[in-house]
């Protein structure tokens, strides 16, 4: 136990920088998925077929594949093409793409679940599509979204594991090459899932936080 | 010239006829209730003069904008036909004062602190002054409802269509908003009023009108047409409705 304890104090900052890897991966990938999300999500209510389509195709083709062999062709495929890039960029760009399929369900059926009648009130008095969509629709939608946009950043932040299969030196790769040196496998891997844990609960206590002010004052 | 002119109106959904030619013409401060069974498309009726509901046939020009224009006839009106629901539908994520002054901030884009002093006078005007800065929420159903109609009041509409504005409603809710409405009456303003308050109608409108099947059956002064309708259909319906006997 002793070892154990002195093994972990030793390896506290590799853990903490891979755990800094994981957290930005995270924080990149919900960012740039919502962002890309939320336009697909437009595309995808577009009265346009020739917006909806393509938007269709992509959730049914990033939700329909394995996120393990998305990252696989963007870092080791791509450079067939002459498309090269660090691992860490390989890895942002996989989650980002991976991220806004699901965002993009999320906040089209947020959307869609506002009462037609608020979209009635709004064009009655006048106000344009876009009018009602950014000061009536949105805003409620959001509330609706806030849960299980929270889910995906925490699915996220776990699925970031699969960056260390391209190298990406975060959380769960430094783990792996700790345990290589050591064997200490328990020790370095219950380290590992503890630390996941917590920026989990962390994750999960902001969520709780955003959802009472998101409905704050209201019903 | 009239402030709704309607000649012909049809509107099907799917392979059913809801509005099987309808004229209507409304005069500028009058006073229009329109009952009916339901399901004898005077909802229908309403919603396509407002431009919710794209008409499959006839000719409508109202608040002197006449539908079939480039833009959808909701749009070209920019709020000149007022429209109070049934279920109200304030927006629940604003204040009562908010609600009021979305129109004209966003359409209007008058300045704020106008919008704000003219937001207040509306909702003193339906005695909903101490309550601005409360969400809808915390409102009663009978609150919602006068907030709505301040909320349409705000566009300073040449028309102002009402869809059942007391169905929703608790009984003892139905009184201050009928009385809101009559307050409108008495200040002339043109309304269009689908109703099932039969005693409402006959007080507040100077013309009644009777639909059934997706055409009017008959119409006439509020009095006339309830208490002596010439029309078998009609004297059915009013019979059934507990008005005449």
């Amino acid at each position: 136990m002793d070892t154990g304890l002195d093994l972990l104090r030793q390896s506290a900052p590799l853990l903490l920088k891979g755990a800094g890897y994981t957290v930005l991966l995270s924080i990149i990938g919900m960012g740039v998925g919502v962002a890309l999300g939320f336009v697909l999500a437009l595309m995808r209510l577009s009265r346009s077929p020739l917006l909806r389509w393509p938007a269709s195709v992509y959730v049914s083709a990033f939700r329909g594949t394995p996120l393990l062999v998305q990252l696989f062709l963007i870092y080791y495929g791509l450079p067939q093409f002459g498309i090269e890039m660090p691992a860490l960029a390989a890895a942002g760009i996989g989650f980002s793409l991976n991220v806004a399929a699901y965002a993009c369900e999320i906040l089209r059926s947020a959307i869609a679940a506002v009462d037609k009648g608020q979209w009635e009130a709004a064009t009655v008095l006048g106000m344009s599509r876009s009018q009602t969509l950014r000061r009536v629709i949105l805003p409620q939608a959001a509330r609706t979204a806030v849960a299980p946009l929270s889910n995906s950043f925490i699915s996220l932040v776990k699925d970031t594991s699969l960056a260390a299969t391209i190298q990406v030196p975060e959380l769960f790769r430094q783990t792996q090459l700790i345990t290589a040196r050591t064997y200490e496998i328990f020790t370095m891997y219950l380290a590992a899932a503890a630390i996941y844990w917590i920026v989990s609960t962390v994750l999960a206590a902001a969520q709780h936080r955003l959802e009472r002010r998101a409905s704050e004052g209201r019903r | 010239m009239s402030a709704i002119n309607a000649r012909g109106l049809r509107k099907s959904f799917g392979a059913t006829p809801v509005l099987a030619g309808v004229d209507l013409t409304v005069s500028p401060g009058e006073v229009v209730a329109i009952i009916g069974p339901s399901g004898s498309g005077k909802s229908t009726l309403l919603r396509c003069l407002a431009g919710l509901e794209p008409l499959n046939g006839g000719d409508l020009t109202i608040a002197g904008v006449t539908a079939g224009g480039k833009a959808p006839l909701a749009k070209a009106l920019n709020g000149r036909v007022g429209f109070v629901f049934q279920a109200f539908n304030l927006f629940p994520h604003r204040t009562a004062l908010e609600n009021v002054i979305e129109g004209p901030v966003v359409v209007r884009k008058a300045p704020p602190a106008e919008d704000r002093a003219k937001g207040l006078a509306l909702l003193d005007k339906v005695g909903l002054s101490d309550r601005a800065d409360a969400y809808p929420a915390a409102l009663s159903g009978g609150q919602q409802q006068r907030c709505a109609i301040a909320r349409a009041l705000a566009m300073d509409p040449e028309v102002i269509l009402f869809d059942e504005p007391t169905s929703a409603l608790d009984p003892e809710l139905v009184g201050e908003v009928l009385a809101v409405i009559r307050d409108l009456a008495a200040e002339r303003r043109t309304m269009v009023i689908v109703t099932h308050q039969m005693d409402f109608a006959r007080d507040v409108a100077d013309r009644t009108i009777f639909m059934d099947g997706g055409v009017i059956v008959e119409q006439g002064p509020s009095r006339s047409l309830l208490a002596s309708p010439r029309e078998e259909r009609t004297r059915r319906f009013l019979a059934r409705s507990g008005v005449l006997r």
